[in-house]
């Protein structure tokens, strides 16, 4: 839940680096740039950030630079020097609220949560229509644990912009563990999907909440695509996993728990792995020979 | 027979050069004779296929091709007239037929001809879709939205559209004869709307689980489980919501509300709870909370989510649990509802999705150490180890307590003259055993 949350995170990075690649020009900061971003979609964060780094001592003091700095900064778990680049992107760009957004997630995750939730409040008066302030409100506020006051923050961002994935996906992964309210999520992921069709997360949300619902069918075609566009993701590996098995296909089911069980590092994780790996051993399924 | 006088011609007129005569007027006369003939016999098709359309609350072909043609018209005129930028707000959406089962048939919007309809198949404003005698079909909306058509039924797909600036949705379906339930959620976008249209009334649903059966004479009974429905006859309105039904008469006055049993809450099975079997099958034992007012309760069991052709079929279960036979390996789903002193069917508890699965392997069980004590309160024996995740484990005949990863270990005292054997005892949940014998010796 709280990965497909930093959908909200993702957004603002997505869309800033999505801007990145719509240039085509080949100057060595461009290249430089294209080249952080290419490290950044491939996971290789210090990479991403050399590249960036490079781009700026070339001598662009272009605010977006400084938030995808910022941003492989974050990935990396650095804190600090994240709050640095994106407080430079502001500096260069006052208006820059991608930088602004992404300034509350490092801030809130660096530990300083009354100066994250500050610097919200201000944004939030400022730009008052800007749908991805309240979807990192909601965001804050689940991972504070009030609930209800996550659900009101997403609505509102969905209320401002009803295309919002982001939002979308959230207020639809929340209401999918059905503690806040009687209401269903199918219109919100349904949404969200024709809005963002290639989204891994919110291909694996509807097709998890179609599971629980004992839509297998359509649950396997979901979390199958998702498993598909990336299949480094161990929460949708677990979702397919757990799905392979109510299909019948145990030895395939087999096959990706133990990989499960190689990869994870959550106890939580490990435990479930481990409770359907023996499910399914006890139960006289091999994997098969390749 | 009598001829008609002669015409009164020109000679410019004639153009063959040949000259009048009465053979000429025979031959027209008879081709006349066809011609009434052929337009008697299409009046006589026209009328009785309206009467009979009428008696099943359908629409005649002749009346559908006036429709159509009709409907293009107003198309043209629609696209001459209207304002390039409000022509450009409307986004048209679809609908997917997402199950079919039986005789299953759709009508384009543009077309005549009656096609079988498929899994998948798109559905767009216009288009109609009819059910045969047990024949079934499922109509889902892109916005989650659900119409469940049951067989003997006709619906049209109505307005499909989306306000491109609002974002607001609008959906509408008409049914004709028609016995359908429907699943509508809250929309993402406040102003979303979706209506039925009924011969007698129009329903305007926010959010609402509901079954509306439109019979020939007219006569439809709006039943909603939950939520709320405003029903419009023209000439009143009524609010019906958690659990009423109502009936609105073909003279479109609608009856005072009355209630409907709520759905009972299935206690056992729980959702996606999985039965090893070691004989290839397992009875499931279904439990629930009684419902006050319930004179027996309605449960289905069915390999499919639809319902389709349940395996499992009881009305008259007058007791909260019920066992069912064995059955096979697969996935099943168990549904319950509740029936009132009338006979009238409440709502369904949401559909339980369970598994059976084979299981004829016996637990493994691994001894990590087996050590006899000889203590001044007698013997001991510190036992543990590893055995299937899920099993029972027993030492000497006392149970010992294994944890969710299948490691054992316990420390049996107070054994007299310990055997020289001691057998270890796994049970998996399937009820398969595996047994060790170890040997005592201090």
């Amino acid at each position: 839940m709280i990965a497909r949350l930093l959908l909200v995170a993702l957004a603002a990075l997505t869309a800033s680096l999505g801007s990145c690649r719509r240039e085509a020009s080949v100057a060595p900061v461009e290249k430089l740039e294209l080249a952080g971003n290419a490290a950044y979609d491939a996971g290789e964060f210090e990479q991403a950030e050399s590249a960036y780094r490079k781009a700026l001592e070339v001598g662009a003091q272009r605010p977006r630079l400084q938030n995808n700095l910022g941003n492989a900064l974050a990935r990396q778990g650095r804190s600090g020097a994240a709050q640095a680049a994106y407080r430079a992107a502001i500096a260069l760009d006052p208006e820059y609220l991608f930088a602004m957004n992404n300034l509350v997630l490092a801030l809130y995750h660096g530990g300083e949560r009354d100066s994250a939730r500050q610097f919200l409040a201000k944004a939030q008066m400022n730009w008052p229509r800007v749908s991805f302030f309240y979807s990192t409100d909601g965001y804050l506020r689940y991972l504070e644990g009030d609930r209800p006051a996550a659900l009101a923050a997403f609505q509102e961002a969905i209320r401002i912009n009803p295309d919002s994935p982001a939002a979308l996906n959230n207020i639809g992964a929340l209401l999918l563990e059905n503690s806040v309210a009687d209401t269903d999520p199918l219109p919100y992921l349904m949404r969200a999907i024709q809005k963002s069709p290639e989204n891994v997360l919110l291909r694996d949300t509807l097709g998890w909440y179609y599971f629980k619902k004992g839509m297998f069918a359509e649950a396997t075609i979901e979390i199958g695509k998702a498993f598909l566009y990336d299949p480094k993701n161990l929460e949708v590996r677990v979702h397919f996993a757990t799905v392979l098995e109510w299909i019948g296909k145990e030895r395939e089911a087999l096959e990706q728990w133990t990989k499960v069980l190689e990869q994870a590092d959550d106890e939580r994780v490990k435990r479930l792995a481990h409770e359907h790996y023996w499910d399914l051993k006890g139960r006289g399924v091999t994997a098969s020979a390749n | 027979m009598r001829y008609p006088p002669e015409p009164r011609r020109t000679a410019s007129a004639r153009t063959d050069g040949k000259r009048f005569g009465w053979r000429l007027i025979r031959i027209s006369y008879f081709a006349m004779k066809i011609w009434g003939a052929i337009l008697l016999t299409l009046a006589v098709a026209v009328i009785g296929s309206s009467y009979y359309a009428r008696s099943q609350g359908t629409e005649s072909v002749f009346v559908r091709v006036i429709t159509l043609l009709r409907r293009s018209v107003d198309q043209r005129i629609a696209l001459i007239t209207a304002p390039p930028d409000e022509a450009g707000l409307i986004e048209q959406r679809f609908a997917t037929l997402t199950f079919v089962s039986g005789r299953v048939e759709i009508q384009r919007s543009t077309d005549l001809a009656w096609k079988a309809g498929q899994d998948g198949t798109r559905l767009a404003s216009g288009d109609r879709v009819r059910t045969f005698a047990s024949a079934r079909a499922e109509v889902g909306f892109d916005d989650g939205n659900v119409l469940r058509i049951k067989p003997d039924s006709l619906i049209v797909i109505g307005d499909l559209t989306e306000n491109v600036r609002t974002k607001v949705r609008t959906s509408s379906v008409r049914l004709l004869v028609s016995n359908i339930e429907a699943d509508i959620k809250k929309a993402v976008v406040r102003g979303s709307q979706f209506r039925l249209e009924m011969p007698t009334a129009t329903a305007e649903i926010d959010k609402a689980r509901m079954s509306v059966e439109i019979r020939p004479d007219k006569q439809s009974q709006v039943s909603v489980f939950s939520g709320q429905v405003d029903l419009d006859t023209g000439s009143q309105r009524v609010q019906v919501t958690d659990r009423k039904t109502v009936t609105i008469s073909a003279l479109k006055q609608i009856t005072s509300p009355e209630n409907l049993l709520p759905a009972p809450r299935l206690s056992a099975p729980r959702p996606l709870e999985t039965f090893p079997s070691a004989t290839g099958g397992a009875a499931l034992s279904c439990t629930w909370d009684p419902v006050p007012g319930a004179r027996a309760y309605r449960l289905e069991i069915a390999a499919d989510r639809f319902f389709d052709k349940p395996i499992v079929s009881r009305d008259d279960l007058r007791t909260t649990t019920f066992a069912t036979p064995s059955l096979g390996p697969g996935v099943y789903h168990v549904r319950l509802a509740a029936l009132d002193a009338q006979g009238r069917m409440g709502d369904f508890a949401e559909p339980v999705p369970v598994r059976v699965v084979v299981d004829r392997e016996p637990p493994f069980i691994e001894i990590q150490k087996f050590v006899v004590l000889q203590t001044g309160r007698g013997r001991e024996i510190l036992v543990n180890g590893r055995t299937e995740p899920g099993a029972t484990v027993s030492v000497g005949g006392r149970a010992v307590a294994v944890d969710e990863t299948g490691y054992f270990s316990a420390v049996l005292k107070g054994l007299g003259a310990a055997p020289a054997e001691m057998e270890i005892l796994s049970r998996d949940r399937a009820g398969n055993l595996k047994s060790l014998l170890q040997k005592v010796s201090s």
